[in-house]
């Protein structure tokens, strides 16, 4: 039993050291955020307490340069882990088409996942219907 | 007296495993979105209604401009005073959102357990939990990693990786709010590593509502006529 013990933690031991090291990746500079963030920070509490301000008027208001354009989850437009979007689709489906909205959450990246998973589902189909229909002629003329 | 005494522990035990899991399966709250590029800051602000029976994802948006944007399971449509500004066809993107995660309990592994992703391992590091996931062999050589940190057992960040071991992305789920035992986040930081430096992204949700029962309006989205 001790045996059995020791050697779970040896390897329990051995499993988290080969993947120690990474709780540094968790860490960020908060304050350099805070100050990146601090104009579009007050621009929020000016709308919170005026409601139904316009962005023309709290641009001249607070001084701040807000986009007219409404923004929604990613502000990159770079294909997730620099690979070609309608790969993620070929070669993952929809796993592929997640990969492509979690990482970028862009449109059209998502859209050309999308014709790539397309694409090979097409391709697997017709490749499925070739093979079906010879081993479909071949037992019938046996 | 032993017998009713048993038959009560029985019965006690009995309804304890018999009571259905709590379901969630509707939220809404006020969202905040706000990141500041090189001139251009973005704030855009509103509320969001996602029913996971209905699966459209809705986002009422009150600022800078008025607009509905709508996620449904194969398009995403843009709105604004009842004229169709955008609609993108086969874009599926409801299923994966952090609400629909959060309401199936899917968040903890942000829907990568169950995907192409293998787990690679897990660590304990201080007060985090952090599980490696890589793709699939063949892919591997030009896809990286993705780091999964949770924290108290819930989410706390996760960091994509390109091939070459470079960070392209952290997301950190913070300031958890407990509503009607539904753990939801309240704010996720963005953190893009971009050629041109990094650039930040903070969004807030309040208000959150779970499995609103009044205006069951709000969660289905009908396109003007």
């Amino acid at each position: 039993m001790k045996k059995a013990t020791l050697t779970l933690s040896l390897f329990m031991a051995v499993v988290f050291t080969a993947f120690a090291g990474n709780a540094n990746h968790f860490n960020f500079n908060e304050a350099e955020m805070d100050q990146a963030l601090q104009q579009v920070e007050a621009a929020e509490s000016f709308v919170a307490e005026n409601p139904g301000v316009s962005y023309q008027e709290l641009n001249q208001n607070l001084d701040v340069n807000l986009s007219a354009t409404p923004v929604i989850g990613a502000t990159q437009s770079e294909p997730p882990l620099g690979v070609p979007s309608w790969i993620w689709g070929a070669c993952l489906g929809v796993a592929g088409l997640a990969i492509v909205y979690f990482v970028t959450e862009d449109k059209e990246e998502t859209k050309q996942a999308l014709w790539g998973c397309v694409g090979v589902t097409v391709v697997g189909l017709a490749i499925w219907l070739i093979t079906a229909g010879t081993l479909f002629a071949s037992a019938s003329t046996i | 007296m032993r017998i009713p005494a048993l038959l009560f522990i029985i019965t006690l035990l009995g309804t304890g495993t018999m009571l259905p899991a709590q379901d969630f399966y509707r939220i809404s709250a006020d969202f905040s979105v706000k990141s500041q590029g090189d001139s251009l800051g973005n704030l855009t602000m509103g509320r969001l209604f996602y029913d996971e029976n209905i699966g459209q994802l809705i986002y009422d948006i009150r600022f800078p401009q008025e607009q509905t944007w709508v996620f449904s399971d194969s398009s995403i449509f843009r709105y604004q005073s009842d004229s169709l500004l955008e609609a993108t066809v086969g874009a599926s993107v409801a299923d994966f959102s952090l609400f629909h995660l959060a309401l199936n309990n899917d968040l903890r592994h942000y829907g990568l357990k169950g995907s192409i992703y293998d787990l690679e391992g897990v660590e304990k590091e201080g007060d985090l939990v952090i599980s490696t996931w890589r793709p699939p062999g063949p892919l591997s050589s030009t896809l990286g990693k993705v780091l999964i940190s949770s924290k108290a057992n819930r989410l706390y960040g996760i960091v994509f990786f390109n091939a070459e071991e470079e960070v392209l992305r952290k997301q950190f789920f913070r300031k958890y709010q407990n509503i009607n035992g539904l753990e939801f986040p309240t704010e996720l930081i963005d953190i893009f590593f971009l050629d041109e430096g990094k650039q930040y992204q903070k969004t807030n949700y309040s208000q959150i509502r779970v499995n609103e029962t009044d205006h069951p309006e709000h969660y289905r989205f009908s396109a003007p006529q």
